[in-house]
C-alpha cells in the first residue's frame, strides 16, 4: 500500500510477546521507524503506523486492539495530526482524530469552559486535546484514508495511479468490516435480507448480538 | 529505563507533560516507544 501510493517501500516489522504483536515499519530507533512524507520531493513530514493486534473473544483470530497513525512535523518532530483507534477506551472516543493547530475562537470557547469545569476541559490553549470522533469500532477510517488525504489535501508527493490502490485497500477494508458487523447482529442483517426477499434458515443457535461498538462513541 | 534516562524524566513526569504540557519531538518518540512496550506486556494501566 505505501509503495503504490506514497512512493516509499518501507519494510514492515512484527513485534511478537506471547499472543501480542506490535506491528511498524522496521528500525531499531524510533525515528527510523518513520515514514517519509515529501511535498516537491521535499521531505516535510513523517508518517508513524503502529497496529498492536492481539486475540479476539474466542482465542483464535487475531483483532486490532490498537491503531496509531500519527503525521509529524519535521521541523520540531512534533505532530500535525493523530488517528488513533483504542479498543478498550474509557472516556475518549474508541476511534478519534486529534488536529494539533490553533484557532482563536475555539481556545475561547475552550477558555470559558475551562473556567467552569478545569476536569473535562483540562487545557483551552491546546486543540489537539479535542478528541473528535470518527464511527468507532466498526466504521471507523481505515489507513487508506488517511492516504488519501495527504496526498488530496496536503499535496504531499505520490506514484501514478494511486488512487487505484487506495480504492482497492479501502474495499477490502470496508468489506471485513461490513462482514464483521454482520456477524455481530446478525438477526438485524437477516431482517434485512427478508425484506428484500431472501428465504432464510436461521442457524440451531443463534449467537448473541455484539451491540457495544453501535453504542460507545 | 534507558527510554527514560535519555529524557531524564521519571515515567510519572512524562505521564504528567502528556497530560497537564506539551511533548517536544524527542519525547514524542519515547511515547511511541513505551505505548509499544505497554501493549506488549498487557501493561496499558496508565497509558500517555
Amino acid at each position: 500500500m505505501l509503495a503504490s501510493t506514497l512512493g516509499t517501500d518501507k519494510q514492515m516489522a512484527s513485534v511478537q510477546l506471547n499472543d501480542r504483536y506490535a506491528v511498524r515499519p522496521v528500525g531499531d530507533e524510533p525515528h527510523q521507524q518513520k515514514i517519509p512524507l515529501y511535498v516537491g520531493q521535499e521531505h516535510v513530514a513523517d508518517l508513524l503506523l503502529a497496529i498492536y493486534l492481539t486475540l479476539d473473544r474466542s482465542g483464535t483470530y487475531l483483532k486490532t486492539a490498537r491503531a496509531d497513525f500519527r503525521v509529524f512535523s519535521t521541523l520540531d518532530r512534533t505532530p500535525l495530526l493523530r488517528m488513533e483507534y483504542h479498543a478498550g477506551m474509557r472516556v475518549d472516543p474508541v476511534c478519534h482524530w486529534q488536529v494539533h493547530a490553533e484557532r482563536g475562537a475555539f481556545t475561547h470557547l475552550l477558555s470559558m469552559a475551562n473556567a467552569i469545569d478545569a476536569r473535562r476541559v483540562r487545557r483551552p490553549h491546546d486543540l489537539s486535546t479535542i478528541h473528535l470522533p470518527v464511527g468507532g469500532e466498526r466504521f471507523r477510517p481505515c489507513l487508506e484514508d488517511l492516504i488519501e488525504l495527504l496526498i488530496q489535501d496536503c499535496g504531499v508527493d505520490h506514484v501514478p495511479d494511486w488512487e487505484a490502490a487506495v480504492q482497492e485497500g479501502r474495499h477490502r477494508w470496508r468489506l471485513r468490516q461490513f462482514r464483521s458487523a454482520v456477524r455481530d447482529l446478525q438477526e438485524e442483517a437477516a431482517d434485512v435480507l427478508r425484506l428484500e426477499g431472501w428465504t432464510l434458515v436461521p442457524p440451531a443457535e443463534l449467537s448473541p448480538a455484539y451491540e457495544t461498538p453501535y453504542r460507545r462513541w | 529505563m534507558s527510554i527514560l534516562v535519555r529524557l531524564g524524566l521519571s515515567i510519572e513526569e512524562l505521564r504528567n507533560r502528556s497530560k497537564y504540557g506539551t511533548l517536544s519531538g524527542e519525547e514524542w518518540e519515547a511515547v511511541s516507544e513505551l505505548e509499544e512496550i505497554g501493549f506488549l506486556l498487557d501493561d496499558t494501566t496508565e497509558d500517555f
